[in-house]
């Protein structure tokens, strides 16, 4: 169950983190940033949103509640 | 003159490799992440004797070597040397990435990164007379400054490049001043404590970072079938001798001060207890001395050998310098009551080198590599090969100190 | 309040202090934040855009605009079409509620933590819990709706940006984080849950019975704080985005000011030329020769693709693509300075003409101007009218269009009519019928128009017959203007020849003064629209009827008797000009049913969906070189039901749908008739 929860809970922390990077990318791109910087926008987000996640995993296996009400 | 840059195609099997291995060790340092923050700092050879190990070592290494680059690239962009343009992107671009290299360094170590948040609640959260605090605002706005005066390159606006570029290049000062301030400012660490610690970080910011640039110019560009200005190597290497002598009168000075009484069994025990070989060997041989002999020696000083040898040997050599403040200067007992209170029972601490923390640590350098690497396959960082048009959709960008 | 449930409730209150009240209060000040910016990146972005174009006056009659905001911004009236548009309009009806009721919600919530209205807790404040729990459920459904419009089902119409999945993926995050919270509040509350709180927080009850919590309660109160700073921050950033970027969400503002302003003039009038005698320039050549509100209508575009799938000449797969002609103009618009960051200065010489560069000819040449993308959009977008502005430059500025119109304006200039034919021949029809014209019977009440197809064209010139049969037989008091008649220039002004089409008003404006014309009935809708909606531009004002109309009204006072003839399967084409521009569908379906033996069928493309012949804008006197023949299409259509007759009350239509046939090879077995020659045949 706890596991479980783990799951979803870093699926949905990706998925803010993924919406936030994306958004800043297409925010970056949309106020004049020329599109020869996309490629590299989306590494550096790719990377960090990775490391990112990455985190999460070891928070939450860490700290993640063990009890049920 | 009108310069083009360019990406590198990077289609040959190398740099697949590299990029490979470099992926590979990002994956090692995502390891090594989880496993230190799941079963805490024990794995690391840090201790409550010697709070401060590899990482912090890598991460005043890492601030110092950015803060040179910075100042490298503004002999092109601000002071307008013609000579240094083939390198003026690359160093800025080798700034930040250093500085997200040294960031990295800097959070894995806290233990707990997601407190980090902390830093940033300025007087309501913080405690703002301590360095860190400070220093949190100026390297938020080195970074930002940086992304700035790159972009402003990448533009071609060389107006605002120099004068964004300006003002960077003294916020770096700020910067590296303030890391070696931290440093400066613990008065119960005798080995830190000294007003002159600041321009002895700042100036072995400018060594490391200036051998830094002629190494990687010459890997990179040799790598990518660039040619290399010879006139650009010596040229540095002439700014890397005397920055060396200026950096040599620092230490010098510096801890013959701390050698004499009362306070001297610190700069003793620097010298001469355990780690008395990451002084020697390191700061002052491959830092200090050997550099200088083949910088200044006519056998070598005019070869490009010699002048990267002598940059090869000053990045470890302040390596090493970075070593030696951080791990003797914390191994030192602290005098709580000299004589009769000592720390941990005045008996010098012993830093293990472990295999998680050195994975660790070279997994970031890796990641920094990385970066680098991908960098140069994205953006325009590196001039034009002879005969390469320019890409498509940019304008060639004219270069300050250009007609 | 129950006294049993208060431990819970009094704990609900302390984490609504603790936690939630210092992030709204933080929230709102950086909404605040955000609502400057929203000024700042409306200014640059958008404002500073449409200042490049021309004026328009479009701030008249105040409350019609608001009554259409109204029915249509929040009744979604112009999503409601049937068909297949029933999903997207259920689809975008259920987003559009569920948010409007869960920013009530938490408008409401918030308020009453201003002025402590949840202390205790108030049925009002539960009942804000309840709608905004609700509504992020209908928002869930409406959206996976869409999800599964968009990347299952793939309509071709639309196109998909990386704007468009990131959307749906940030609401999703924000909702579930959102009854993540409330999920969180109920369980860690202690004591028993109130019985009630299915019926204010239906979602959040369900969740909470999967959460796993922390042994104390002070580290249960952190976890609430990460439940709330997980779904505060992307819920504000998503506004951040919203405010800064160009993405697909910035029509909540540009589709909502575009349906305000739109344009009340009668759908059918296409602007004059201001100044015409002064002017330097006709019609637009670069992009900042539209108006203002024509270059909003670029920017409130949503890529929904109503009008791509309703344009006839896109589904007869010619180069025209309405959707992609706005979206063009709007790229095109963009680099001309739609960015935050200043761009290159652009040299004043050299202005990019839009023809060529960023419309192909071939797409200009290939509309019909049958008004289906103005009428399908839901925002009032009109591509029409930006390609007629563009056709006019063209024409005017350059002489540059198809070689087959250059007869064509040399017939209206010299013979006035399309054919060239010399303009004496123009009444012949009407010899042997006894009519008189204005000239010979100045009192007639009514002046009956039938314009060039009656005049000129055999098939045509039967239905005129007929309609002066009808006209006769109720001894309505009439007279034609005979050689007199001028083409009403319709054909002109749709192919950017202004300047002949204003010849042409001039002298049938003075032509009818001279005879004190005050009534006009037409037979053909080119005409009717012409004289009705866009002759008062220069002047001309009378009143204007067509025969539909007229007929009907005569049916309706039971001045007509029609015996039954043979049983007939009709089905009514509905012509662009009379439907789309001056929404007349019913007059002329009534006087159809009421023909003894007749059976009126309808095609699936009938009345506001109807399916353009192909001949106007122009297209009758062009070929069509790409794609299929749009009059082809339309036969399909209507021989789909089997009909014995395809009835019709528009000339253009009448000569297309026979070609059709013929092509078709039908034209043996099921025949075209105008309205006029179905109901004369029947009249008693």
């Amino acid at each position: 169950m706890r596991a479980i929860a783990i799951v979803i809970e870093v699926l949905i922390l990706m998925g803010v983190i993924y919406c936030l990077f994306m958004a800043a990318r297409l925010t970056i791109l949309d106020v004049g940033f020329r599109t020869k910087y996309d490629r590299f926008i989306r590494w550096a987000l790719g990377i960090v949103g990775a490391v990112l996640s990455a985190f999460f995993v070891a928070h939450l296996t860490l700290f993640y509640p063990k009890l049920l009400p | 003159m009108e310069r083009h840059y360019s990406t590198i195609e990077g289609t040959s099997k190398g740099y697949k490799i590299l990029v490979a291995v470099l992926g590979v060790m990002v994956g090692v340092f995502i390891l090594s992440f989880l496993v230190a923050y799941l079963k805490g700092q024990q794995v690391w050879g840090v201790s409550n004797i010697i709070p401060w190990g590899q990482l912090i070592t890598f991460y005043i290494f890492f601030i110092g070597l950015s803060a040179g680059a910075i100042i490298i690239s503004s002999l092109s962009y601000v002071f307008k040397k013609e000579i240094y343009e083939p390198i003026g992107r690359m160093a800025v671009f080798m700034g930040i990435l250093l500085m997200v290299g040294a960031m990295s360094f800097v959070m894995v170590d806290l233990g707990r990164p997601e407190k980090a948040w902390r830093l940033f609640m300025y007087f309501y959260l913080n405690n703002m007379t301590s360095l860190f605090a400070i220093n949190s605002i100026f390297y938020s706005g080195y970074i930002t400054l940086m992304l700035i005066y790159l972009w402003l390159i990448f533009e071609g606006k060389k107006r605002m490049a120099t004068i964004v570029g300006t003002v960077d290049v003294l916020w770096a000062v700020a910067v590296h001043m303030g890391t070696g301030a931290i440093f400066g400012l613990i008065g119960n660490r005798e080995i830190y404590f000294s007003p002159i610690k600041p321009f002895e970080f700042l100036t072995a910011a400018l060594t490391s970072g200036t051998s830094l640039i002629i190494l990687t110019y010459v890997a990179t560009f040799k790598l990518t079938r660039r040619p290399i200005h010879d006139e650009l190597i010596f040229s540095l290497g002439r700014l890397l001798t005397g920055i060396i002598v200026v950096l040599l009168t620092m230490v010098f000075v510096d801890k013959l001060t701390h050698l004499y009484f009362p306070n001297r069994e610190a700069a003793v025990y620097l010298m001469t207890g355990d780690y008395w070989w990451i002084f020697w060997i390191f700061q002052i041989g491959m830092g200090i001395v050997l550099p200088l002999i083949l910088l200044i020696h006519p056998r070598t000083k005019k070869t490009f050998r010699g002048v990267v040898c002598a940059a090869a040997s000053v990045v470890m050599g302040v390596f090493g310098e970075r070593a030696a403040l951080v791990i003797p200067g914390t191994a030192h007992p602290q005098p709580f009551f000299p004589g009769k209170i000592e720390g941990p029972w005045g008996e010098p601490g012993i830093f293990p080198i472990t295999p998680w923390e050195t994975l660790l640590s070279l997994s970031i350098v890796a990641f920094v590599g990385l970066l680098f690497v991908l960098g140069l396959r994205y953006l325009e960082i590196l001039p034009a090969r002879t005969g390469e048009a320019a890409p498509s959709g940019t304008a060639p960008t004219a270069q300050p100190g250009g007609s | 309040m129950d006294p049993t449930y208060l431990q819970f409730w009094e704990k609900q209150n302390a984490f609504i202090k603790n936690v939630i009240w210092p992030v709204s209060i933080g929230s709102c000040i950086i909404l605040i934040g955000l609502a400057a910016i929203f000024v700042y990146t409306f200014w640059k972005q958008h404002y500073l855009l449409w200042r490049l174009g021309k004026e328009e006056d479009c701030s008249d009659r105040i409350s019609e605009r608001l009554k259409t905001f109204v029915s249509v911004a929040f009744g979604h009236a112009r999503f409601w079409r049937g068909g297949k548009e029933g999903y997207p309009a259920i689809m975008h009806f259920l987003i559009f509620w569920g948010t409007l009721l869960v920013f009530l919600g938490k408008g409401i919530r918030l308020f009453s933590l201003l002025t402590g209205l949840s202390v205790p807790t108030q049925s009002t404040y539960l009942l804000a819990s309840a709608l905004s729990e609700i509504g992020g459920g209908l928002i869930i459904v409406g959206a996976a709706m869409a999800v599964l419009r968009r990347f299952v089902t793939k309509p071709s119409r639309l196109d998909s940006k990386p704007d468009d999945h990131l959307k749906y993926a940030w609401v999703f995050v924000i909702l579930v984080t959102g009854y993540l919270i409330k999920g969180y509040r109920l369980v860690l509350a202690g004591g028993s849950l109130p019985p009630d709180v299915f019926s204010w927080a239906p979602i959040s009850s369900m969740v909470s019975q999967f959460i796993l919590v922390l042994p104390s309660e002070r580290l249960n109160e952190l976890l609430v704080w990460h439940r709330v700073l997980i779904h505060a921050i992307p819920a504000i950033a998503f506004f951040g985005y919203i405010v800064v970027s160009r993405s697909s969400l910035e029509h909540i503002y540009l589709s909502a000011l575009n349906i305000f302003y739109r344009s009340l003039k009668p759908k059918g009038a296409i602007r004059p030329i201001p100044n015409f005698e002064e002017a330097e320039t006709y019609g637009v050549t670069e992009i900042k020769e539209f108006t203002w509100k024509q270059l909003l209508d670029l920017e409130a575009c949503t890529r929904c693709g109503r009008c791509q799938d309703n344009c006839p000449a896109h589904l007869s797969e010619k180069p025209l693509n309405p959707k992609k002609v706005i979206q063009d103009l709007k790229a095109h618009l963009l680099t001309k300075g739609g960015t935050l960051l200043p761009a290159e200065p652009q040299p004043e010489s050299e202005p990019t003409p839009l023809l060529g560069e960023v419309i192909p000819e071939d797409t200009l040449w290939s509309c019909t101007a049958c008004l289906s993308c103005y009428e399908q959009c839901p925002v009032f977008i009109s591509g029409f009218d930006k390609l007629i502005d563009i056709r006019r430059s063209s024409v005017l500025m350059e002489s540059r269009f198809p070689a087959e119109l250059k007869e064509v304006f040399r017939g209206m200039e010299r013979k006035s009519n399309p054919w060239g034919v010399e303009k004496g021949e123009r009444a012949d029809w009407a010899k042997t019928l006894g009519v008189k014209t204005l000239a010979e019977n100045p009192d007639a009440e009514w002046l009956y128009f039938p314009g060039c197809f009656k005049g000129f064209d055999d098939r045509n010139k039967k239905v005129a017959v007929a309609v002066v049969k009808i006209l006769q037989k109720m001894g309505i008091s009439f007279g034609v203007l005979g050689p007199e008649e001028g083409c009403c220039g319709d054909p002109a002004r749709r192919m950017g020849n202004e300047y002949l089409y204003s010849m042409l008003v001039g002298k049938n404006i003075e032509t009818f003064e001279k005879y004190k014309v005050r009534r006009v009935l037409t037979t053909c809708p080119h005409c009717y629209n012409n004289l009705k909606n866009e002759y008062p531009q220069f002047g001309g004002d009378f009143e204007v009827v067509h025969q539909t109309e007229f007929l009907k009204d005569l049916l309706d006072q039971k001045r007509m008797k029609l015996h039954g003839g043979s049983s007939l399967t009709v089905t009514y084409h509905d012509s662009c000009y009379l439907g789309r521009y001056n929404q007349i569908y019913e007059p002329q379906r009534e006087i159809l049913r009421a023909i003894p033996g007749v059976t009126l069928k309808e095609m699936e493309r009938s009345h506001d969906r109807s399916f353009c012949c192909g001949g106007g804008g122009g297209r009758m006197w062009m070929e069509e070189h790409q794609g299929k023949r749009i009059n082809e299409m339309r036969v399909d259509q209507a021989l789909a039901l089997e009909p014995n007759v395809i009835a019709t009350a528009c000339p253009y239509c009448l000569t297309m749908l026979e070609d059709g046939l013929k092509t078709r090879g039908k034209d043996d077995s099921v025949k075209v008739y105008d309205i006029a020659e179905l109901l004369e045949k029947s009249m008693v």
